[in-house]
């Protein structure tokens, strides 16, 4: 057990290592990381570089190969499937770039997704999609599907999908890298609004315009952290 | 032309790509195809091809037709009636008389029972057969006293006379009497009517018989002249007929002769309805199979669209995509109708096997049927056709595609996969659909086998040996000779080691032998033409109830009271009783027989025995003391304590030791006799349980198919819900769930059209409703377990899939 007081995500020595035929990759290295709860983070790094592995252990869809990692006071590398799984429902909001969503659902649909897998009642389902999407701004297309929608759109519900839980930390895997700029600064708005109303967010990204956007942003290179820099080092 | 080599050439390129699809895809054709092709094979020989006589179309049965009360029987209404006819007719070419016969052959081997038959002498000339040696009958040969000559057929004479060459003008011993052999037909000669026959006496009618307007104990066919047609003849038989009824009221009224087409007549017997039933059956097994293989291609082509997508870029016009998707699909279906060709040449080989010798007689070719071209052409037309129709539903989407959006979305995203998973949503419903009809439809018809096997025939057939004989009129023509044999047989077998009791009598249940007499109580006035009732008579030994452990109902069983002295009594079944004296006790009171009219007081009444068939009917059975009805033509049955089959060699003793000269017919367990009786039944059953089988297990295919392909399809899917927090064990719930959603819809289509189809299968359902509910219950139950089980594979493949590697990360 770590210290809870503020800590939202603890990593000590996180290593992930691919093995492909005979050929290792070190994908991540020496990893140590802390997120406090309310805390906007940016990982940036070229292509290649780790960014996207380390979200994944981060919001538990992979596991490390080495090192340690608590999430609200919690170990969580050696989880088995079935528990990750039920962390990642209840604890972790996905943002994806490409927006990911089931286009055979509608936006209500989508959004109650989480929801469902949760056990939540229909009643309270219902209510949290309609507040989760007015967040967003997308109440109003709850019957339609997202083809029907604009990219920027389709982010947006998205969001929705990813807060409607009240996840302790949202995580966002290149927001905007299938939208326009002007989708793409909306979007990267709306986490800030997020973000000023008390949401932890860890946020991958290769665009620096859109990483200053964080209070913090971490530079990964080769799969190591190579570089920190707090939002009034940013601004400086 | 170049184009479509070039589609060919393509076309085999892609099927040999994708072996497992091109291999799935081809034995499932193959199956479907082949049990078409089999079955067609069967229906070609024996409802198309004409049958194998010159200008069969004009040869026609007599049947004997009450006006009055409707009923038609393949039977003549009397002799003198029908020599009436003959004379008068100006529509006959010829008209034919014949019964089937056993003559016992004697001389040159064993003694030896061999099936055949009397007819007149124009039986082999007006049915177009030449001999192979000799002549066949002259006119006058079936006069009584003048025809002491025999035809033999090729089997006969190669087997017992070893192909003798000097054969004509041989004296042959047929029941005690020497005949002259004038004749011997090819081994492709053959009167299915008469079953299987080796030996032709002629028909040589007595004075008497002659004059008999009353009974007649032959059939009778004819060959119509040429321009005259069915309706002419019957109309002439019918004038005929109406002024015998007005010469002769007391045996005429009512009664008239019709004619019927020998083709059908014989294909009625060859059991075309249920050749029918099979063919429509394997048509619905063959669309399954269709069904599946357009469902395999869809997915393909669905698979391909970016490679369309492509083509179409470069300048492929909709048409030429879907034209060489067609030739795909013609080229896949067409080594379905290939490898179908070798699956329909072993499954009409495997049929063959099923087909019991003793039916094999009535059968066109003794039930031999080859491939020929009009089969061949069956299996590549039906092939091609249903590639044709299959194929134009991925032509059809491939023709529909946006290359521009194709080219720039992924394909799973894209609206045609989404149509065309609907489509495939369709096919795999109404595949399912046809499968619970057919396996419905065989449900009912096996429990029906099932059930007419298991009903008590109304005596104990197990460890009863039967022997069955027929003794000649020319050794034994005094009663006294044939009761001496009786007894003397019953006395040694009764000594045998194991027998645990034994009787005989004139005939038993699934025996060779038979006979029916008219029946009325005695005092009474002689019923009308049509209100006559006839019975199935039988002659046993005291004995032969307990042996055969036949139940008494009321009164006493025939004892050895019951002799000569003694005045006639007799027994009678349930049947009779209750319809003859309804709510009144029969026992006491007198029964009247036969042409003799013989008198019986009636001592007891037993139950109802199954005689010919598995399937109950009411029957008038009358049993008579054997000591006061001798007869010539004797069924003697041994119970056992164990096994009964170790007793054969010590019953042909038993028989041989009393005449050694004696020819048996058999010896066999009842129950074998039985079984061979009902093989024809058995062969459909098993062609019912195979074609059953086949269309559940297409049908699992289909939706393990659709499901898998659904699967993959929904990979990334997946990947965002378990990525959201789906637990695999949901995925698993999802996958299944959707699966067994197109399977309801399916049953639930099935069970409906099951309903209204199997009303056509009333007529050969025995004690089983056409909506038999534990058939309409237990089939969608079993699908459904069955739809189950075929997605649970494919859903185990969701729930391990990795969200990661789903929502393709890094």
């Amino acid at each position: 057990m770590v210290e809870t007081n503020g800590t939202l995500i603890k990593m000590e020595g996180v290593k992930k290592v691919f093995y492909t035929d005979e050929v290792e990759t070190h994908a991540l290295e020496e990893i140590h990381l802390e997120i406090k709860r309310g805390q906007y983070i940016s990982i940036a790094g070229p292509s290649g570089c780790g960014k996207s592995t380390l979200l994944s252990i981060l919001g538990l869809l992979d596991s490390p190969t080495d090192g340690n990692y608590w999430l609200n006071g919690q170990p969580v590398a050696k989880l088995t499937i079935s528990e990750r799984t039920r962390i990642r429902n209840r604890e972790i909001g996905f943002i994806f770039q490409a927006f990911n969503l089931i286009g055979d659902l509608t936006v209500y649909e989508n959004v109650e997704l989480p929801l469902t897998y949760r056990g939540t009642s229909a009643a309270e389902r219902k209510q949290k999609v309609q507040q989760a999407l007015e967040r967003v701004g997308m109440a109003h297309r709850l019957r339609h599907y997202p083809s029907q929608l604009s990219g920027g759109q389709q982010q947006r519900v998205a969001v929705a999908r990813a807060l409607v839980g009240d996840p302790l930390i949202l995580m966002a895997d290149e927001p905007t890298g299938n939208l326009d700029s002007k989708n793409g600064e909306a979007v990267m708005e709306l986490l800030r609004d997020l973000h000023r109303n008390g949401a932890t967010i860890c946020m991958v990204t290769h665009d620096q315009r859109y990483a200053n956007f964080a209070e913090r942003t971490i530079h990964l290179f080769d799969g190591r952290i190579v570089e920190e820099t707090r939002e009034a080092e940013v601004g400086a | 032309m170049q184009t479509l080599w070039q589609d060919l050439r393509y076309g085999v390129r892609m099927l040999a790509k994708n072996p497992a699809f091109t291999a799935v895809a081809v034995l499932t054709l193959a199956l479907g195809i082949g049990a078409n092709t089999a079955i067609f094979s069967y229906l070609d020989a024996w409802l198309i091809k004409p049958l194998p006589y010159p200008n069969s179309n004009r040869l026609v049965i007599f049947e004997s037709h009450d006006k009055k009360k409707g009923w038609t029987r393949e039977y003549l209404t009397s002799t003198a009636s029908f020599l009436d006819f003959q004379k008068q007719n100006n529509s006959f070419e010829q008209t034919v008389g014949w019964r089937g016969t056993n003559f016992n052959l004697t001389g040159d081997g064993p003694p030896a029972l061999v099936e055949g038959g009397e007819v007149s002498w124009n039986f082999f000339d007006t049915l177009g057969a030449n001999p192979i040696l000799g002549r066949t009958f002259a006119p006058d040969e079936d006069r009584p006293g003048r025809g002491r000559v025999a035809i033999l057929g090729e089997g006969l004479w190669r087997g017992r006379y070893a192909g003798e060459p000097n054969i004509i003008g041989r004296n042959i011993t047929i029941g005690g009497e020497a005949y002259t052999v004038i004749g011997v037909v090819p081994g492709t000669f053959q009167f299915p009517l008469m079953g299987i026959a080796n030996l032709w006496t002629p028909l040589a009618l007595t004075d008497k018989e002659r004059a008999d307007r009353s009974n007649s104990t032959f059939s009778a066919f004819g060959r119509l002249k040429a321009g005259v047609t069915a309706e002419q003849a019957e109309a002439e038989s019918a004038a005929i007929f109406g002024q015998l009824e007005t010469q002769f009221p007391q045996t005429n009224e009512n009664l008239t002769l019709l004619v019927d087409s020998m083709t059908w007549t014989v294909r009625r017997k060859e059991g075309v309805p249920e050749l029918l039933t099979c063919f429509v059956i394997v048509g619905l097994v063959l669309l399954i199979a269709c069904a599946n293989v357009a469902n395999l291609m869809l997915a393909r082509a669905m698979g391909r669209m970016k490679e369309f997508a492509v083509r179409g870029a470069l300048g492929a016009t909709k048409r030429r995509l879907a034209r060489q998707l067609l030739t795909e699909s013609l080229l896949l279906f067409f080594f379905g109708g290939v490898a179908g060709t070798f699956f329909g040449l072993w499954g009409v080989r495997l049929i063959e096997s099923w087909i019991p010798g003793h039916i094999r007689g009535y059968l066109v070719n003794y039930g031999h049927v080859d491939l020929d071209f009009a089969t061949l052409a069956f299996t590549l037309g039906i092939a091609l056709l249903c590639g044709l129709v299959f194929g134009l539903a991925p032509a059809f989407e491939s023709a529909r595609l946006d290359v521009n959006h194709t080219l720039k979305e992924a394909s799973s995203q894209a609206s045609g996969s989404r149509r065309s998973a609907r489509l495939r949503q369709i096919l795999v419903s109404a595949e399912i659909a046809l499968a619970v009809v057919v396996l419905i439809a065989t449900t009912l018809l096996v429990k029906s086998f099932i059930i007419s096997v298991h009903s008590s025939p109304g005596y104990n057939p197990a460890n009863l040996m039967v022997a069955q004989l027929a003794l000649p009129k020319t050794k034994y023509n005094q009663d006294a000779q044939l009761r001496n044999f009786s007894e003397e047989v019953l006395m040694r077998m009764q000594a045998l080691p194991g027998a645990v009791s034994v009787g005989a009598a004139s005939n038993v249940p699934f025996g060779g032998f038979g006979q029916w007499v008219e029946l009325q109580a005695a005092g009474k006035p002689s019923p009308r033409p049509d209100e006559r009732l006839y019975a199935h008579f039988t002659a046993a030994s005291p004995q032969y109830f307990s042996a055969m452990q036949i139940k008494l109902v009321k009164g006493r069983l025939l004892n050895s009271g019951d002799g000569l002295g003694s005045s006639p009594s007799a027994m009678i079944n349930q049947t009779i009783a209750q319809q003859m004296w309804p709510n009144e006790d029969p026992v006491g009171r007198q029964i009247q027989f036969g042409e003799q009219h013989t008198v019986c007081t009636i001592v007891g009444v037993v139950n109802d025995v199954k005689m010919h068939e598995l399937r109950p009917r009411l029957e008038r059975q009358l049993y008579v003391p054997l000591t006061q009805f001798p007869s010539a033509t004797l069924g003697f049955v041994v119970r056992t304590a164990g096994d009964s089959t170790a007793m054969a060699t010590a019953i042909r003793d038993a028989i041989w030791t009393v005449d050694r000269d004696q020819p048996i017919s058999s010896v066999e367990p009842l129950e074998t006799l039985i079984a061979v009786v009902d093989a024809g039944n058995r062969v459909v059953t098993k062609l019912m349980v195979f074609f059953g089988a086949l269309a559940m297990f297409l049908g699992a295919i289909g939706i393990y198919g659709v499901m898998a392909h659904v699967v993959s399809q929904r990979i990334h899917e997946i990947g965002i819900r378990m990525a959201l927090g789906a637990s695999p064990a949901q995925v698993m719930r999802m996958v299944i769930s959707q699966g067994l959603k197109l399977a309801s819809i399916g049953i639930a289509v099935g069970v409906l059209c099951a309903l209204a189809a199997s009303r056509g299968l009333e007529t050969m359902l025995y004690q089983v409703a056409p909506s038999d509910p534990a058939t309409f219950l237990g089939v969608p139950v079993l699908f459904a377990a069955v739809a189950l089980a075929a997605c649970y594979i494919p859903a185990q493949r969701g729930m391990r899939v990795d969200p990661l590697v789903a929502l393709r990360y890094e």
